[in-house]
């Protein structure tokens, strides 16, 4: 099974990416007014940062995110400025979750985690279908497992 | 070992309670450091002394209604103003510790330490019990008698170059002595950058910065030492008996099941020697802050082998390993060399020589311990094990990882990584401190064809031990 990033992911990052650009951009503002007016320049700067982020990096992500699992492992790669590979064998998978936050269900994008005995790997921006799926073989694989 | 409930040893009031004795020192406090005295003196003190006596109290009422049982397993049970009980299953004990200070060797005491796997930061239990008692949890007899491991040189280099303040006696210290000589005879040069009263304070501000590394190095060496002074360790059956201390004996039983991973470190002072630290990584043993889980603290390859084969038979290693391309030489040497290069270019136009002269020493240390990690670099998969090889501060590390144990890899390639065709491998493990091990800029391709057959071999393999999800 492969999957990628959900088809509404795109939207959503931009949408997070622009109301926290403009909170960061709000605040810069009010120090400016209320610290030194030096700071005036870092808010300058600060917007066209927050609007090639809005308009790049969604599509950039949302082109890396993809991942597979064929029974025997669980590979994912995300990452745009760092590309990161994580690789999870089965044996090793103690439970795993699937969150959906309040924006997510409007975007119909889940966050699958997968939680084993050192630490935890998440799978962020999976459309509902493809986090489903993934679910149903994973613990259909569990139950079967002698462990 | 029987059903019957016993009550802790009395030494558990002692252990519990002699932070409060520090109120019965406030009344002396007062007088001598805040000249109270009369109605005053006598007010303060009685409440300091009544809260005192009351929180021993209630220690020692604690300790009345504690009992504890040792029938499979240890069952305690605590009951005063809430009740508190716990189990601890015989088959989930990963690690048993006593340890014997010199006060309870003159009250029969022991301190037991039983430790299942899991992630916490203490034991799971902690028991104050009779030598009697301690004896029939942790028996000696059935242990081949173990042997002392190491000579006493050994421990001794060992303990003088693993703690970091040595770093400090060895590189800061004389760097700090010089500057704060430079600064006092000269403070002409800094007037620019404070003003007088500061340029006096910061020669004796450092003076007493080296004193405190010197004489924090002189303690960690101490301390190191004294832990492992008289290391014993020894195999029967499915467990290890390691047996270490000179004031404080410990007496750890561990299951070799739940051993996770074999390592081996080495500092560049020990290495000039040609000796090696063994460590393992043991579901709740080493979970203490401080302590290292050392199996071999200090011995020569040859050594190292017997020992390891003696102690650890069968333990899964990995021999080969896909090395970092001699191109990646920057990404391990460019750090310490640009240190090491700027210091030298301003001992070159006159500044600090001394200064300059330990700068270049502390960083050319640097460069070599990560000019040895980039050659001996490396990540390897077998039918049966994972072996990573690299540099992690000031220590060489050699980790070998059982299969079922390797959690998840982790493969991160920033821009030029991308560009250059290389990548860094994390591997993940199950155990209590590192659990972490990373190898940098090694070549993509093969390294992500070995990540694909670790998994593929984890799945289709017979276990060592038991897998990360039994024994969490």
């Amino acid at each position: 099974m492969t999957f990628r990033a959900g088809h509404r992911a795109r939207e959503m990052l931009s949408l997070q990416i622009g109301i926290v650009g403009a909170v960061l951009t709000a605040l810069l503002c009010l120090c400016s007014v209320w610290v030194t007016p030096w700071l005036w320049i870092l808010t300058v700067l600060f917007v066209p940062v927050t609007l090639v982020m809005v308009c790049w990096y969604p599509r950039a992500y949302v082109r890396v995110l993809r991942g597979s699992y064929d029974g025997a492992a669980i590979h994912v790669v995300k990452g745009v400025f760092w590309r990161r590979e994580t690789l999870v064998p089965m044996p090793a998978l103690r439970t795993f979750e699937c969150w959906t936050l309040p924006l997510g269900r409007l975007f119909d994008c889940h966050t699958v985690v997968l939680r084993f005995a050192g630490g935890t790997a998440m799978l962020p921006m999976l459309g509902g279908r493809d986090a489903e799926k993934l679910t149903v073989l994973l613990s259909k694989e569990e139950s079967e497992s002698p462990l | 070992m029987t059903g019957m409930y016993a009550r802790p040893h009395p030494l558990t009031i002692w252990y519990r309670s002699r932070k409060w004795c520090l109120l019965l020192l406030v009344p002396f406090v007062r007088v001598l450091v805040f000249r109270q005295a009369g109605w005053d003196l006598v007010f303060s003190s009685s409440r300091d002394v009544l809260l005192a006596v009351v929180l021993i109290a209630y220690t020692t009422a604690r300790w009345y209604t504690t009992r504890y049982s040792l029938h499979d397993g240890l069952r305690w049970r605590q009951k005063l103003l809430y009740e508190h009980r716990l189990w601890v299953m015989a088959d989930d004990a990963a690690s048993i510790e006593v340890e014997r200070t010199p006060l309870m060797a003159l009250c029969s005491g022991r301190r037991v330490r039983i430790n299942t796997a899991g992630l916490r930061r203490r034991a799971d239990a902690t028991v104050l019990m009779s030598k009697k008692q301690a004896a029939r949890l942790l028996p000696m007899h059935g242990f081949r008698r173990p042997h002392q491991l190491c000579s006493f040189w050994a421990v001794l280099l060992m303990a003088a170059s693993s703690s970091n303040a040595a770093v400090g006696l060895l590189t800061l210290v004389p760097a700090l002595q010089q500057a704060a000589r430079l600064m006092g005879e000269k403070p002409d040069r800094f007037l620019h950058l404070a003003n007088e009263v500061m340029i006096e304070g910061i020669p004796a501000a450092l003076q007493a910065t080296t004193n405190i590394l010197v004489a924090g190095w002189a303690l960690a060496f101490l301390r190191q030492w004294l832990h492992f002074y008289g290391f014993y360790a020894g195999r029967n059956g499915d467990a290890l008996h390691i047996s270490s201390g000179f004031f404080t004996r410990r007496d750890v039983r561990i299951d070799c099941h739940k051993i996770t991973t074999l390592e081996l470190r080495q500092t560049l002072f020990m290495r000039l020697f040609g000796l090696y630290t063994a460590t393992i990584t043991a579901a709740g043993y080493g979970r203490e802050s401080g302590t290292r889980p050392v199996l071999v603290p200090a011995a020569r390859p040859k050594r190292l082998c017997q020992l390891l084969d003696e102690l650890l038979p069968g333990f899964p290693v990995c021999g080969s390993c896909l090395r970092p391309r001699s191109s990646s030489w920057f990404r391990y040497l460019g750090a310490p060399l640009g240190w090491f290069l700027a210091v030298f270019a301003v001992r070159l136009l006159g500044f600090a020589p001394i200064l300059t002269l330990w700068g270049m020493i502390g960083f050319g240390w640097w460069l070599v311990i990560r000019a040895i990690g980039f050659w001996r670099s490396g990540f390897g998969v077998s039918a049966r094990a994972v072996t990573l090889r690299y540099s992690r501060g000031l220590a060489l590390y050699e980790v070998q990882i059982p299969l079922e144990v390797a959690d998840s890899i982790q493969i991160t390639r920033s821009i030029f990584q991308r560009f250059g065709g290389t990548c860094t491998v994390e591997v993940h493990t199950f155990g209590e401190k590192r659990r972490r091990h990373r190898v940098m800029d090694l070549p993509y391709l093969p390294a992500a064809a070995l990540a694909r057959q670790l998994c593929e071999n984890v799945n289709k393999f017979e276990f060592w031990g038991q897998t990360s999800k039994e024994i969490s």
